[in-house]
C-alpha cells in the first residue's frame, strides 16, 4: 500500500486522495478557505499551503540517501504549496506545521484580514466564522494594516441572501457552486485585482433554488441567510439533525432552535441523498414547525382530555360502516403500517387513501424539471404510504373523492398536515362531513366542526423512517420535545384497537419495527 | 561590437512587412528547408544547440520547452504566440509585429511542425491597433502562397494561424491566463502542474513562446544552432532584441549579440544620457526587475548570466534609463500603481499585497510615510512572491525592495521632510 507522511505520521492511503482529506481522517487539519470537496479547486485562498518534499534517491544506485542518523533524507520543495492541490504521492513527506509553514500561514491570514471589516459584533456568521477561527489559532494578534480599508458599494443581489462584499475573502466558493452545482450563469467575479467583487453578472439574476449553500458554503459572513439575520447569535441555539419533510427527496438537515422554536434548517451530508447541499424551498419551509402549532385534543369544538378524546372516537368508528380515510404521506413508514393495519382489522373500510397531490396520483418520483433534489412530490414518505397498502381497495374512494364529497362518508378520518393547510382550498368541503376524526400537529378551522380531533407530533418531535422518491429509507430522531399532550398517530391508533377490543399491544416504536419487520 | 541585425534585418526598408519583399530576401527558405530535408529531432537537435533561451522573460531554453510536447499525443495541440508585451519598459515585439510578421510566422510554423502542432494563436496586446492589422495581412498573404493552410509548400504539413485580440489586461502575458483569456474566460493565472505542454489551450498539450523567441528560429534553420549559439555567450546563445528608453539620447530597439558589453549599448548605440546628465540607475529588464545603481553596471554585459550576477534580470531586455533628476519615490509609485491596477485578484497575497504596497508608498509620496513603513515592505514581501499563484507577487514586490534598499536616503527624505 502506497504511503506518505504528515507531520511525522505515516498514512497508508489506495487511490487518488486529496490530501486536505486525507489528512482530516488521520486528524490533521489543514486550514482551508477555497477548498470544498464538491466543488473544483481553485486554490486562491492560499490558506491551506504545507511544505511537500520527496525522498531523495540515489540516481545511480537507486537506493535512498540518508543523513548522519540514518534518516532518509527529504528533498523539499522551494516553496510551500497548496494542500488543496496536492496530488498524493507514494513517498511524500508533508509539513504542516512546521515552523516555515506557521510563518506563511499568518502571512497569509495577515493579507486576508487587511481589508476584512472585523465586524464580528454585527455579524451573523460569528461563532461559524472560518475566518475567526482560523485568525483565533493562527493569526497575528495586532495588524499592522494602517491604511483605508476597502468598501464596496452594496449590492441586493437576491431575495434569499444577503451580500456583504465588504467581508469577502474571495475565495470563489459561492460562484463555483452557481456555475458547476447550481448549473446557473449568474454569479461570479468581476472587476479585477483588489477591486475584484463576486456580484450577479450584468443584465442576470439569480433564480436557482439553491442560494442558501452559497451562504453555507461562503466561510465568513460575505453571504447570509436574510431569513436568518439578527434573530440568533448562533452559540444560543441547539442543534439537531433530522430530515426535511418539505418534498420527497428528504435532505438530511440541521435545525437550530431555541425555546421549543426552529430559527433556520441547513443540510448536513449525506452521501446517498443530498451530499452537501438543500433546497431554499425545504430550507426556509422550517416556519411551519412553529405556526398554529396544536398542543392539546378536543371533541365538538371544545377542549378535551385525551381519554375522552379517545372514547369518543371509538365510539364514532365502531357505529360508522362507511368510514373515508385520508391519510398523509407526512407520517411515518411506522405510522402508516399501524394505520393500513387498523382499517383492515379493526374498522374495515375500502376508502383509505394518501394520495392528496397529483404527483402522489401518478405516482411521480422525478425531481421538478432544472431541481438537483427537490421532488414533484410535495410528500417525504409517499414511497411508505404506498408500501404499506394505504391505498383504496376494492370499490373503494380516493382521497380526491372524499375532499370532494366527504358527506358521503358516515364518518371521516382526517389527517391534516402542513402540505394540504398550505396547499389552501383542498380542504373546503370538510366542514360538511359527517363525525369528522382530525389528527393534525396543526391548528385548523376544522377543529371546531370535528367531532374529534387530536393533536399528534410533528416529525420533528418523534422519530420514524421514511422512504424517499429513489427507495432510500431513512430514520429519524426527534430534536425538539413534543408540544402539551400532543401524541403520536401510531399511539393514538393503538390505543384506539384497544379500545375496540382488537388490541395490537403495538405501544412502541420499537414493537412496530420488529412486528412489521422494518428492521431496527 | 556594433548592432548585428538578425531578427531585424532590413526593417529600415518600408516592404519589410510584405511577403515579396520577405521571400525576396531568403524569407521562408529557412521552413522550406525544415520541411524537405530535416527531421523533426533534427530541428530539435538545432535547437538545443542554438541556446535560444525564451525572450519573454523568464529566459527557459526553447528547444527543451518544443521537447516537452508529445508530437504523437493523439488529437489536436496548439502553438501559441505570445504577442501581449505588457511589461512597462519593453516594445521589442512590436517591431517585429508591424515591420517582420513574417519571420515570426515562419518559426511558428517550424515550430508547427517540429511539435506536430495543428494550429497557431498569436495573442496580441489589445491596444497594437497597427501591429495587429500588419500581423493579419502578413496572415493573408502567407495563406495567399500555399505557406499556410492544407499541404504547405507541398510537404503535406498543413497548419493554420490566427490572431487573437487581448483586452487590456498586463496579467494575460502569462501564459496561462493567456490561455484561460485565448478560451474566453477571465485572465487568471492556473495552477500548475498541469503544464500547457500536457493541458494547455482548450485542455489539449499547448506550447508557448514569445514573438522574439520564434522570430530567431529561422536563422538557427538556414544558419545551425551551432552558428547561433556561437553568436552569444556560453549560455545566452545568439541575438537579443532591447528596448532601451528614459533618459538617452537615442531611445528605440538594438538588436545585439548576446554578451554586448553595456556601455556598447548604452553609450554607442543609444547615445548616452541625455542633455549631459549624469546616470543615477538602470532598469534592466523591464519594471518588475531590480533596479541597478550605476557602479553595479561595471563590466556588465548584456546576457542572462552576467545581469544575474549583478543583481538583476534581462527578463524582456527592456532597458529603462535613469538620469539624476528622476525621483525614485515618484517612480516607485507609479510603477506600483502599475501593478495594483493590474494583478488579476484571484490569490491572496497578491490582490491585498499590491493595493497595500500600493497605498504604502501613495503615503510615502504624499509626506505621510514612517520609517517602518521600509521595514513593512520587507516584512510583507517574504509572505507574497513564494506564496503566490505566478510570478506576478515577485513582480511587484521585487522593484519596490530594490528602490527602497538602493535608494533608501530618498525615501527617508520624504518620510522625514515630505514632498518638496
Ligand atoms: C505577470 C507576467 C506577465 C508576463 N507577460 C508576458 C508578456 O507580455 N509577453 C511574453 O512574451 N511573456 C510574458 N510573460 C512570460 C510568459 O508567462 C511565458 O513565460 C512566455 O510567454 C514564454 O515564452 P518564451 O519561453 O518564449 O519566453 C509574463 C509572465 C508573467 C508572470
Ligand atoms: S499572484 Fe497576483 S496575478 Fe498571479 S494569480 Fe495571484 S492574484 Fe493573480
Ligand atoms: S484551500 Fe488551498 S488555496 Fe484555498
Amino acid at each position: 500500500m502506497a504511503k506518505i507522511t504528515i507531520d511525522d505520521k505515516v498514512i497508508e492511503y489506495s487511490g487518488n486522495p486529496n490530501l486536505i482529506e486525507l489528512a482530516k481522517e488521520n486528524g490533521i487539519d489543514i486550514p482551508h478557505f477555497c477548498y470544498h470537496p464538491a466543488l473544483t479547486i481553485s486554490g486562491n485562498c492560499r490558506m491551506c499551503l504545507v511544505e511537500v518534499g520527496t525522498l531523495c534517491k540515489n540516481q545511480q544506485t537507486g537506493e535512498y540517501e540518508k543523513d548522519d542518523k540514518g534518516n532518509i533524507k527529504v528533498n523539499f520543495m522551494p516553496k510551500p504549496q497548496p494542500g488543496c492541490y496536492q496530488q498524493v504521492s507514494d513517498g511524500m513527506v508533508i509539513r504542516t506545521n512546521s515552523e516555515r509553514i506557521i510563518e506563511a500561514r499568518k502571512g497569509v491570514l495577515e493579507f486576508t484580514l487587511a481589508n476584512h471589516p472585523l465586524d464580528c459584533p454585527v455579524c451573523d456568521q460569528a461563532g461559524e466564522c472560518v475566518l475567526q477561527d482560523y485568525s483565533f489559532q493562527y493569526g497575528f494578534s495586532r495588524s499592522q494594516f494602517i491604511e483605508k480599508k476597502r468598501t464596496y458599494k452594496k449590492n441586493e443581489i437576491s431575495p434569499v441572501l444577503t451580500q456583504e462584499m465588504n467581508r469577502c475573502i474571495h475565495c470563489d466558493r459561492c460562484a463555483r457552486f452557481t456555475t458547476e452545482i447550481a448549473g446557473e450563469s449568474s454569479f461570479a467575479r468581476t472587476w479585477r485585482g483588489n477591486k475584484m467583487e463576486l456580484s450577479v453578472l450584468p443584465g442576470g439574476t439569480i433564480t436557482h433554488n439553491y442560494q442558501g449553500n452559497m451562504a453555507d458554503i461562503c466561510p465568513v459572513g460575505a453571504l447570509t441567510i436574510t431569513d436568518f439575520r439578527f434573530k440568533s447569535r448562533v452559540w444560543f441555539l441547539n442543534y439537531g439533525v433530522t430530515l426535511c419533510t418539505s418534498c420527497g427527496k428528504g435532505c438530511s438537515v440541521m435545525t437550530s432552535h431555541k425555546k421549543g422554536k426552529v430559527f433556520r434548517l441547513k443540510p448536513v451530508y449525506n452521501e446517498k441523498v443530498n451530499t452537501y447541499w438543500m433546497c431554499d424551498h425545504g430550507r426556509l419551509r422550517y416556519r411551519f414547525l412553529n405556526e398554529s402549532r396544536k398542543s392539546g385534543h378536543s371533541a365538538g369544538g371544545k377542549k378535551a382530555n385525551f381519554q375522552s378524546a379517545l372514547s369518543l372516537a371509538a365510539e364514532i368508528l365502531k357505529a360508522s360502516k362507511n368510514i373515508g380515510v385520508i391519510a398523509s404521506a407526512k407520517e411515518s413508514l411506522e405510522t402508516c403500517m399501524v394505520l393500513s393495519r387498523f382499517f383492515r382489522e379493526v374498522a374495515p373500510t375500502a376508502h383509505v387513501d394518501y394520495r392528496v397531490d397529483d404527483a402522489q396520483v401518478r405516482d411521480d418520483r422525478s425531481l421538478r424539471p432544472g431541481e438537483l433534489l427537490r421532488a414533484k412530490d410535495p410528500y417525504p414518505n409517499s414511497f411508505g404510504a404506498r408500501e404499506a397498502g394505504l391505498l383504496p381497495g376494492q370499490g373503494g374512494a380516493t382521497a380526491i373523492d372524499i375532499l370532494g364529497a366527504p358527506e358521503k362518508f358516515d364518518a371521516v378520518v382526517l389527517f391534516i398536515d402542513d402540505h394540504i393547510i398550505e396547499a389552501g382550498d383542498r380542504l373546503g368541503n370538510m366542514s360538511k362531513a359527517k363525525n369528522l376524526i382530525v389528527l393534525s400537529p396543526f391548528e385548523s378551522s376544522l377543529d371546531s366542526t370535528a367531532a374529534v380531533s387530536f393533536a399528534t407530533r410533528a416529525y420533528s418531535e418523534t422519530s420514524g423512517t421514511y422512504i424517499n422518491i429513489d427507495g432510500i429509507r431513512q430514520k429519524y430522531c426527534p430534536v425538539l420535545p413534543p408540544l402539551g399532550d400532543a401524541r403520536d398517530s401510531w399511539d393514538i391508533l393503538n390505543q384506539l384497537s384497544g379500545l375496540m377490543g382488537k388490541s395490537f399491544g403495538l405501544d412502541s416504536i420499537g414493537k412496530i419495527r420488529s412486528h412489521f419487520k422494518l428492521g431496527d | 561590437m556594433p548592432e548585428k541585425r538578425i531578427i531585424l534585418d532590413k526593417i529600415e526598408d518600408k516592404h519589410s512587412p510584405n511577403i515579396d519583399f520577405y521571400r525576396g530576401n531568403g524569407g521562408y527558405e529557412a521552413l522550406k528547408k525544415a520541411l524537405t530535408q530535416m527531421s523533426p529531432s533534427q530541428i530539435l537537435d538545432e535547437m538545443k544547440a542554438s541556446n535560444l533561451r525564451g525572450r519573454g522573460g523568464a529566459g527557459f531554453p526553447v528547444g527543451v520547452k518544443w521537447s516537452f510536447i508529445n508530437r504523437t499525443f493523439p488529437g489536436p495541440k496548439y502553438l501559441i504566440c505570445n504577442a501581449d508585451e505588457g511589461e512597462p519598459g519593453t516594445f521589442k515585439d512590436r517591431e517585429i509585429l508591424q515591420k517582420k510578421p513574417h519571420i515570426m510566422i515562419e518559426g511558428m510554423i517550424i515550430g508547427a511542425y517540429v511539435m506536430g502542432l495543428d494550429a497557431g494563436y498569436i495573442y496580441i496586446r489589445g491596444e497594437f491597433y497597427e501591429p495587429i492589422q500588419a500581423v493579419d495581412k502578413a496572415i493573408r498573404e502567407a495563406y495567399d502562397a500555399g505557406i499556410l493552410g492544407k499541404d504547405i509548400m507541398g510537404s503535406g504539413f498543413s497548419f493554420d494561424l490566427y490572431t487573437y485580440r487581448g483586452a487590456g489586461a498586463y496579467i494575460c502575458g502569462e501564459e496561462s491566463s493567456l490561455i484561460n483569456s485565448l478560451e474566453g474566460k477571465r485572465g487568471l493565472p492556473r495552477l500548475r502542474p498541469p503544464f500547457p505542454a500536457q493541458v494547455g489551450l482548450y485542455g489539449r498539450p499547448s506550447t508557448v513562446n514569445n514573438v522574439e523567441s520564434f522570430s530567431a528560429v529561422p536563422s538557427i534553420i538556414n544558419n545551425g544552432g551551432k552558428w547561433y549559439a556561437g553568436l552569444g555567450t556560453p549560455k545566452s546563445g545568439g541575438t537579443k532584441l532591447f528596448s532601451i528608453s528614459g533618459h538617452v539620447n537615442r531611445p528605440g530597439v538594438y538588436e545585439i549579440p548576446m554578451g554586448t558589453p553595456w556601455t556598447e549599448l548604452f553609450n554607442d548605440m543609444a547615445g548616452g544620457v541625455k542633455d549631459g546628465k549624469k546616470l543615477k540607475a538602470v532598469i534592466p529588464g523591464g519594471s518588475s526587475t531590480p533596479v541597478l545603481r550605476p557602479e553595479e553596471l561595471d563590466g556588465m554585459t548584456m546576457d542572462y548570466e552576467s545581469v544575474q550576477s549583478k543583481g538583476s534580470m534581462l527578463g524582456s531586455g527592456a532597458v529603462i534609463v535613469l538620469d539624476e533628476t528622476t525621483d525614485m519615490v515618484k517612480l516607485l509609485y507609479r510603477i506600483l500603481h502599475f501593478y495594483a491596477h493590474e494583478s488579476c485578484g484571484q490569490c491572496t497575497p497578491c490582490r491585498e499585497g499590491c493595493d497595500w504596497y500600493y497605498d504604502i508608498i501613495s503615503r510615502i509620496r504624499h509626506g505621510k510615510g514612517r520609517l517602518e513603513d521600509l521595514d513593512l515592505f520587507e516584512r510583507l514581501a517574504k509572505n507574497i512572491g513564494p506564496n503566490t499563484i505566478c510570478a506576478f507577487g515577485d513582480a511587484f514586490t521585487t522593484p519596490a525592495l530594490s528602490f527602497t534598499r538602493k535608494f533608501r536616503d530618498e525615501f527617508v527624505e520624504y518620510i522625514k521632510n515630505g514632498n518638496k
